[in-house]
């Protein structure tokens, strides 16, 4: 094992509101985390074959982006990223955040598999 | 192995050195994740093709991690022009998800999701509709100018909760937070 940083471990300030719905998983604020860099990294010849391997097809990739941009599409009315983008910063709903990226990633796919 | 996500690149004088900067921090990214799935942390995941769009590079990987959560990493490589030169400005979102405990349940079992995708139906774990939640979000959009660790914040799950300051400011300080709570369930 090889430490490379190290910090004052985990304060824990009370758990998250949010965090009883998720059982088995205790969620804390911190104000500092341990950096431990440990385990086997991939060899550059590894890192080649995992992007060969691990990334998804066109297809697949749109197939998946096709059905989660249907749900945002009825939770939102749109799937236009930048009218994502300006609720967002309206509402600093995390999840609209996170769908902007969606659908960027969705329109570039539609882009290229045409 | 960055401790640091990096905000910019460097100053590049073609776009040759521009493709093979987003290559590297492409490579190094999956690396890393790659090495959180050795040691146990990461069941599985799966790499978005790396796509362009105008001036932007867009790329998402999306996993399992340990217990049956879900992580989805979004980055966004844009391309700025000045003069005669290149400037690439790093914009990335990482949210740990917890989603339905039915699809959390199939979501333990998973194995290689190349070959599951389809069947597990894993766009269900990053949807709010099908009732997944946003556990954490680490991001550096900088809309939080007092976040104490600008551009750099992390929010706790539900809406409007306050930016607090981050420590993780990369993909390994993401995956050793999560780590650290997993090891305390």
């Amino acid at each position: 094992m090889k430490k490379k940083k190290r910090k004052p471990t985990i304060v824990p300030v009370g758990a998250h509101p949010s965090v009883p719905a998720m059982p088995g998983t205790v969620v804390q604020r911190t104000t500092h985390i341990e950096i431990t860099i440990s385990g086997p990294q991939p060899s550059p010849e590894e890192v080649d074959k995992l992007v060969k391997d691990k990334t998804l097809s066109l297809g697949d990739a749109l197939e998946f982006y096709e059905a989660l941009v249907e749900d945002i599409r009825e939770m939102y009315g749109t799937d236009d990223p930048e009218e994502l983008m300006r609720l967002a910063m309206e509402s600093e709903d995390l999840w609209l955040e996170e769908h902007v990226h969606d659908l960027e990633m969705y329109h570039a796919l539609k882009q290229r598999s045409h | 192995m960055n401790l640091v996500f990096e905000v910019h690149s460097p100053v590049f004088s073609s776009k040759d050195d521009v493709k093979k900067w987003v290559n590297q921090k492409f490579r190094e990214i999956v690396a890393e994740i790659e090495m959180f799935k050795r040691m146990g942390v990461v069941i599985d995941y799966v790499l978005f093709p790396l796509l362009q769009n105008g001036n932007k590079f867009l790329w998402n990987v999306r996993g399992v991690i340990k217990g049956g959560t879900g992580f989805s990493l979004g980055v966004s490589f844009e391309v700025n022009k000045f003069g005669e030169n290149y400037l690439v400005l790093v914009k990335m979102g990482f949210s740990w998800v917890s989603p339905h405990s039915k699809t959390r349940q199939r979501l333990t079992s998973v194995k290689n999701l190349n070959t599951e995708f389809r069947s597990k139906k894993f766009w269900r774990a990053f949807s709010e509709k099908e009732g997944s939640r946003i556990l954490v979000r680490w991001d550096n959009y900088p809309h939080h100018p007092d976040s104490g660790s600008w551009p750099f914040h992390k929010h706790f799950g539900g809406q409007k909760v306050p930016a607090s300051p981050s420590q993780e400011q990369s993909v390994v300080g993401f995956f050793e937070f999560i780590k650290a709570h997993l090891g305390k369930s």
